[in-house]
């Protein structure tokens, strides 16, 4: 396995019963890199994480983590693995401090050095002026918050968070969603589920699509939107000879539809970027004045829409 | 009407959980029945009497016991059993009878007699039953002593036949019981 | 962070599962002794049941203090007299009665209603006469109902001097009834009386009480909440692991680098703790505040100890069949309340005669209290044998309970 990867899996198998949860799941992520599993509710992303993160058995299949074999009895390859759960897991009737103390020795660690450890994961949280509360007095985005910084005590190689923001306040997530970027740029790799798109689309370098337990296409944002050939859409503020303009772009390279609105002109447009140069160019030799121009580029839900035939949200 | 509905409703969904079974209705049940079978009064109490080598006086004792109505004789076999078995409960009393028993009486000395069992009425009343089939046999045995001692019968044995025939004809002087008040709890809880 | 990381924090390691065990065991207590609950139930529920039952039931299993009688003489002759003074009199000097003289039957019958005192001892009037007149008499005892042991001790001393009456008259008799009899003179006959009466007794009772291996009640009732609150105070430990998995934080427990075997360690061993310590303060609080007594320590701590296994042991056993914390609760209380009532907590079952009395050692309690009884009269010796069935309870439902819970650690 190739030095860079921190996360190899391929042919991930699960069934509860009558129901095949997972079926042949596999990808990798590499250091400093951010995956993202998007799916629908019920897709099967809780289970795939569960079985990479030995917590779940596999009915087949092979999960190595900066290269120890991870399974649900062995001990070594968790050692790498920060993990927050979908569900708080958090004990109420201990303070926080008092919680990360608890699983950074589980990590090994001595009762000075957790302490420190803790102090240090507080301050990244922000908790550390409520951190001799008990956890059960923290309101839900604290909560949340502690959650992640229990997941990085043993400043993981992979970081894996289910779901992070589901019913989280606006505040709480957009701290989250700052905290795990930061994390990223600083080099840790994450494994991110959601079923959020534009948390997949802000956060991630590559992103799965996942559904029915099968991971249905997987790649760059670029590449998943290039993969199902959507057009941008292109909105232009125009005055004068706006008419004209519209016919003449309408015959170029690339443009698939125009249409004249009062403000100017709408443009579906193959790969906007490549095009658009030229297309204002010629809208101006046709008399227009742009004003602006606003490039609407397709995102992940079009492509799940597209591949499904379902919304990513239901 | 509301009221019914409302107490209705609250009752099956009490009858759902299985421990609210077991605790408002099995559990009373089997208090009672372990209650009871323990203290209950179903069982004649018994009588542990350890005598070695008997003779017809001791033996004479012990069928005295034997004939107490209130209680049913077991003969054990050693002192130490005895106790072992009064203390753990499997005999409610106990009663040592010497050796020598026989001689002694005759020899005109006092013969103690041992009694045992657990505090409380149960230990008191069976204590007191023997107390009575003792002194049954005490008067019967003085008697033949002073009738000897006297020149009344030409020997103890010949004084303890006379006795026995007088004891039926001679009027006893007895000890009536009545109760007053009411009790706290029944006396069957021992 | 600059070049490749290092997988993980350096300081990060698994821990070994004898460290993660203890430490789970450390951070469970640490809530636990912070859950009010915890200490209401475990001592002192407890604590105040045992000092409730044995205000309750003292006076039953008797108590050695001077029984109040009630006299009342209203005889002329010499008998009363004599009773009194030859009968009542020694006893009381002893301070085994006390005695009160009432001027009338209704006076006496009135005073034993009222239960002020246990019995009143009548000697009716004509009694000396109708003694002397060799036809038969008796005596009265009007036994109080709230008072049915030390009743019974007044009977005994009125039946007592009826019986050597009697006994004198039988001998009397022999020399003195039919032909031989028919020529005596009053005072001859007098004479005859007294050295009858003068003559030894042939056969007397003696009440060697046995020092009863039975304990005292107030040591019974302390024993018996003791260990019956035990099987509530160990289920914290298996029923925390239903819990965890339904708040989530089992996951993160699993997803450490740690053996699932340490987790199950971890729990037992808090039920484990918890079970002796509270037992622990029972013992010493039963003594120090109602004088309970308990024998030897060390005796004591091995029963503590062994029956804390078992409570483990079959409390971890039953949990391993219910689907979530609050099934798991409910069938625990059951088990637990069931094997109190029939071992004996709340009344010494042993005593039951028949299959009952037997049936009572199925129930580890029944053990225990069995092994505290015989500590009592005993040497440190006797402890031996109940431990060893305790701890025969506790592995054998231990052991099948570990292969059950096995599959429950699974999230």
């Amino acid at each position: 396995m190739p030095d860079e990867l921190v996360l190899e899996c391929h042919d991930l198998r699960r069934r509860f019963g009558d129901l095949l949860a997972v079926d042949g799941v596999g990808f990798h992520i590499a250091h400093g890199e951010t995956y993202g599993l998007l799916g629908p509710n019920g897709a099967g992303k809780t289970t795939t994480i569960s079985m990479i993160a030995g917590l779940l058995e596999r009915d087949s299949g092979e999960v190595t983590i900066a290269g120890q074999p991870m399974t649900t009895k062995t001990v070594q390859a968790k050692v790498a693995l920060g993990y927050v759960p979908q569900d708080l897991a958090i004990y109420p009737d201990l303070s926080a401090l008092e919680n990360l103390v608890f699983f950074a020795r589980l990590y090994g660690m001595s009762r000075m050095q957790a302490r420190t450890r803790a102090r240090e994961v507080l301050e990244v949280i922000g908790l550390t002026d409520r951190a001799g509360d008990q956890t059960k007095t923290y309101s839900g985005g604290m909560k949340r918050r502690l959650n992640v910084g229990l997941g990085l005590l043993n400043s993981p190689s992979l970081l894996i968070l289910d779901e992070p923001t589901a019913g989280v306040d606006p505040q709480s997530r957009n701290a989250i969603l700052e905290n795990v970027a930061g994390l990223s740029k600083a080099g840790m790799a994450v494994l991110y589920t959601t079923h959020y798109m534009e948390e997949a689309e802000r956060l991630c370098d590559r992103v799965g699509i996942i559904d029915h337990g099968n991971l249905i296409a997987e790649g760059t944002r670029r590449e998943l939107v290039g993969m199902v050939g959507e057009a941008d859409s292109v909105a232009l503020a125009a005055t004068g000879n706006v008419a004209a303009a519209a016919e003449a772009l309408g015959t170029m390279d690339g443009v698939q539809k125009v249409s004249l609105n009062d403000h100017g002109l709408d443009l579906v447009v193959s790969d906007a970027r490549e095009h658009l140069p030229a297309l204002l160019a010629e809208a101006a030799a046709r008399g227009a004045a742009i004003k602006s121009v606003e490039v609407t580029e397709p995102d992940l839900e079009a492509v799940f829409l597209h591949l499904t035939g379902r919304a990513l949200r239901d | 009407m509301k009221v019914l509905v409302i107490a209705a409703t609250t009752l099956r969904r009490m009858l759902r959980t299985r421990a609210n079974i077991f605790f408002v209705f099995v559990f009373p049940m089997l208090l009672i029945l372990v209650l009871g079978a323990t203290f209950g009064r179903g069982a004649t109490p018994r009588l542990g009497v350890v005598v070695s080598r008997p003779g017809a006086l001791a033996t004479a004792l012990v069928r005295q016991l034997d004939h107490a109505p209130s209680l049913k004789v077991t003969l054990v076999s050693s002192d130490s059993s005895l106790l072992s078995q009064v203390e753990r409960g499997s005999l409610d009393a106990g009663v040592e009878i010497p050796a020598g028993y026989d001689s002694a009486i005759e020899a005109g000395k006092t013969v103690t007699v041992r009694y045992l069992a657990r505090p409380g009425t149960a230990g008191q009343q069976l204590g007191q039953a023997v107390r009575s089939a003792v002194d049954s046999q005490a008067e019967l045995l003085a008697a033949a002593r002073f009738a000897a001692a006297e020149r009344a019968a030409p020997g103890f044995a010949a004084g303890l036949t006379k006795a026995k025939n007088l004891v039926r004809l001679v009027p006893v002087i007895s000890v009536r019981l009545r109760a007053a008040g009411k009790a706290l709890f029944p006396s069957s809880l021992g | 962070m600059t070049e490749q990381q290092p997988a993980g924090r350096p300081g990060a390691r698994p821990s070994g599962s004898a460290r993660a065990a203890l430490l789970i065991a450390e951070k469970d207590l640490k809530a636990r002794v912070r859950d009010r609950s915890a200490l209401i139930f475990g001592i002192l529920v407890p604590l105040g049941l045992a000092f409730i039952f044995n205000l309750i039931f003292a006076g039953v299993s008797g108590n050695s203090k001077a029984i109040s009688l009630g006299v009342v003489v209203a005889d002329h002759g010499q008998m009363g007299q004599a009773f009194t003074a030859q009968v009542l009199d020694p006893l009381r000097h002893i301070g085994i009665i006390s005695v009160r003289a009432e001027p009338s039957v209704a006076a006496g019958r009135s005073l034993a209603a009222k239960g002020t005192v246990s019995a009143v001892i009548v000697v009716p009037a004509g009694f000396t006469a109708a003694v002397e007149a060799g036809g038969p008499a008796s005596l009265t005892v009007i036994e109080s109902a709230s008072a049915p042991v030390t009743g019974e001790i007044a009977r005994s001393i009125a039946q007592g001097y009826a019986d050597a009456l009697n006994r004198v008259r039988l001998s009397v008799a022999t020399v003195a009834s039919g032909s031989a009899g028919a020529g005596l003179s009053p005072g001859q006959l007098r004479r005859i009386g007294a050295r009858a009466a003068a003559a030894t007794v042939p056969v007397a009772v003696s009440d060697i009480s046995a020092k009863t291996k039975q304990l005292d009640s107030k040591s019974f009732f302390a024993a018996g909440m003791a260990v019956f609150f035990l099987f509530f105070t160990v289920q914290f430990g298996v029923t925390s692991l239903l819990e965890e998995r339904s708040e989530g934080t089992l996951a993160r427990l699993l997803a450490s680098p740690i053996r699932r075997g340490a987790v199950l360690a971890g729990k037992l061993i808090t039920s484990f703790a918890l079970g002796v310590f509270s037992m622990v303060v029972l013992v010493i609080g039963t003594s120090l505040l109602f004088g309970a007594s308990w024998g030897s320590p060390l005796g004591v701590v091995v029963l503590i100890a062994a029956a804390s296994l078992s409570a483990v042991g079959i409390m971890a056993l039953v949990a391993t069949f219910a689907k979530s914390a609050e099934q798991a609760g409910n069938a625990q209380a059951i088990v637990a309340v069931v094997l109190g009532l029939l071992g004996g907590t709340f009344f010494p079952v042993s005593l039951a005669p028949g299959i009952l009395g037997k049936l009572t050692f199925i129930a580890p309690q029944a053990w225990f209290m069995r092994g505290l009884g015989d500590l009592r009269a005993g040497s440190l010796s006797v402890v031996w044998t109940p431990a060893l069935a305790l701890l025969g309870f506790a592995v054998v439902t231990g052991a099948v309970a570990m292969l059950r819970l096995r599959r429950l650690a699974e999230v």
